[in-house]
């Protein structure tokens, strides 16, 4: 008997225009997500973190891993924003490390992806796998334009849930991912399936970050 | 300074919280709904629920409902609602189960099961019922009464839904039958005497945990059958909502053995899971309701919703 697990994916932009304080604030923003989940015994039970980096290529720095277990992964910011290259990784992630119910054992819950980006993506292949992520739905996106260089209907293409961090600055980032751990913490809460266009509930953005319609 | 150290305000390791048992501090619905829900004015809200019934000498019917780790953690309300009723010649099992991003989904799960009962409830003193056409009264019944409690309290239908369980053991001069009819996940089985296991409604499989086809009041719960299968070599029926069922996963496999708790206890090392406590038969045991909150109170990793479970155990199971 497995035990069911809430598989969530960071997928970062670490492309040259992230460096600086924007990287920092993205790594010191998952060791506090971390931290967050760590205080909360459901999510310490059952929910899974992985981290995937993007530039020139994209990198799956921690497979998915228990958050007692996880060690938020160092890297720094260089190159382009090879877009395309993470999602197809992240595409390659689900078919490997996710479990589908069968009638044998009860599934994970459906992965929720946090994707941050600063720019627009510099790869021809992007809108094919977005197509992919945003027809068949096999994970709960969330995309963040950070900053007003970010290309927002690029992300409008990848997921409809797109939220916009009107500045880079560390608070910025630090209320961005506090809305992470919230929302992790709330999606273990029973939903209705995809077919009737519930989706998952999020908590309100933080003050800084607005929804994009 | 650097800029890490400006950011991070804890560089330690965490430390891994725990469980908590907190006190419900809020009401089970505001004293303003009283004058539109009047029954949830004397309804007596518990974290825990257990209740049984002995259907002459031949079932004992049983059932509890107790609030999960997450609700206990959080301080917040069990939305696990359970009923059951029973004759001699019929047996009344019903569970809902509120879901978890409904704000008042406990009060959906509750009105549900007073519903289900009290449509239900005439067939007691009637063996010539028509239960099949009563339990899909009472899923439409339910729908009505639920829009009927958001309407006159002006809050979204979508704030009470609940999935809804519902299993009838009939007894007629001419056969045995089983009825059932089911909106949402959970899981009704019946044990016959040849070991196997029944499921009584098909399992609607989503692909992902969590992910819930159906609930009341939605419109596709009006499209829930009533089913019905002969029930001279069931010797046990339960009914229980994905609090009890996901841990147990699957019930073809592991239904049998949950029957054989019942019936005969936990020993020790009998754990089907990562922690049971030990205790004696359930079914038609004296401390019935004593092993049944022990059973209730299994621990498997990650599993920290509400539970809820009702079963009927033929007695005179001999000779079967």
């Amino acid at each position: 008997m497995t035990t069911r697990r809430l598989p969530v994916y960071i997928l970062a932009d670490v492309s040259g225009s992230m460096q600086g304080t924007p990287i920092e604030s993205v790594r010191s923003g998952i060791r506090q997500l971390h931290r967050d989940l760590m205080g909360d015994p459901q999510a310490i039970e059952s929910a899974y973190l992985s981290v995937i980096t993007f530039s020139d290529k994209a990198q799956q720095l921690e497979r998915l891993t228990e958050v007692s277990a996880f060690n938020p992964p160092d890297f720094s910011a260089s190159g382009q924003t090879n877009l395309g290259d993470a999602l197809r990784l992240l595409l390659d992630c689900f078919e490997t490390e996710i479990l589908k119910t069968t009638p044998e054992q009860k599934g994970d819950w459906r992965p929720l992806v946090f994707l941050l980006s600063d720019g627009a993506p510099t790869d021809p292949t992007w809108p094919q796998y977005a197509s992919q992520l945003c027809n068949k739905r096999p994970a709960n996106v969330i995309a963040v334009a950070c900053g007003d260089q970010a290309d927002v209907d690029v992300l409008k293409q990848v997921t409809e849930s797109v939220v916009l961090m009107q500045d880079m600055s560390p608070d910025s980032f630090k209320a961005f991912f506090k809305f992470v751990s919230a929302s992790v913490k709330q999606t273990s809460a029973k939903v209705g399936s995809l077919d009737d266009g519930a989706g998952i509930t999020l908590p309100p953005p933080p003050p800084g970050i607005t929804i994009v319609p | 300074m650097s800029v890490r150290r400006l950011l991070d305000t804890d560089t330690e390791a965490p430390r891994a919280a725990t469980w908590q048992v907190r006190d419900v501090s809020a009401p089970w619905v505001p004293e303003s709904w009283y004058p539109h829900v009047p029954w949830a004015e004397s309804h007596a809200y518990s974290n825990d629920h257990l209740q049984q019934h002995y259907a002459d000498a031949s079932w004992h019917v049983i059932g509890g409902t107790t609030r999960g780790r997450v609700h206990a953690n959080d301080g917040t309300h069990r939305e696990d609602a359970m009923a059951m009723a029973a004759s001699p010649h019929l047996v009344i099992l019903i569970a809902a189960d509120g879901a978890g991003s409904s704000r008042w989904s406990r009060v959906g799960a509750e009105t549900a099961c007073r519903t289900v009962l009290d449509t239900l409830s005439p067939a007691l003193t009637d063996p010539d019922a028509d239960i099949g056409t009563l339990l899909r009264d009472a899923v439409s019944r339910s729908c009505r009464a639920i829009e009927a409690v958001a309407h006159r309290t002006g809050e979204p239908t979508r704030e009470f839904r609940s999935t809804l369980l519902a299993a009838c053991w009939l007894r007629t001069p001419h056969h045995e039958r089983l009825h059932a009819i089911q909106v949402g996940d959970g899981a009704m089985v019946a044990r016959r005497t040849d070991g196997s296991v029944l499921r009584l409604v098909n399992d609607v499989q989503t692909e992902y945990s969590g992910e819930v086809s159906a609930f009341l009041p939605d419109d596709n719960a009006l499209e829930a059958v009533a089913v019905q299968h002969a029930a001279a070599d069931v010797e046990a029926i339960l009914v229980m909502t994905d609090g009890v069922e996901d841990p147990f996963y699957p019930l073809q496999r592991h239904g049998a053995r949950i029957v054989d708790q019942f019936y005969q206890g936990v020993p020790v090392g009998g754990t089907m899971l990562d922690r049971q406590g030990t205790h004696g038969p359930i079914a038609g045991s004296p401390q019935a309701l004593e092993h049944l909150r022990e059973w209730l109170a299994f621990e498997r990793r990650g599993e920290n919703d509400d539970r809820t479970i009702l079963g009927a155990f033929r007695l005179d199971r001999e000779g079967r």
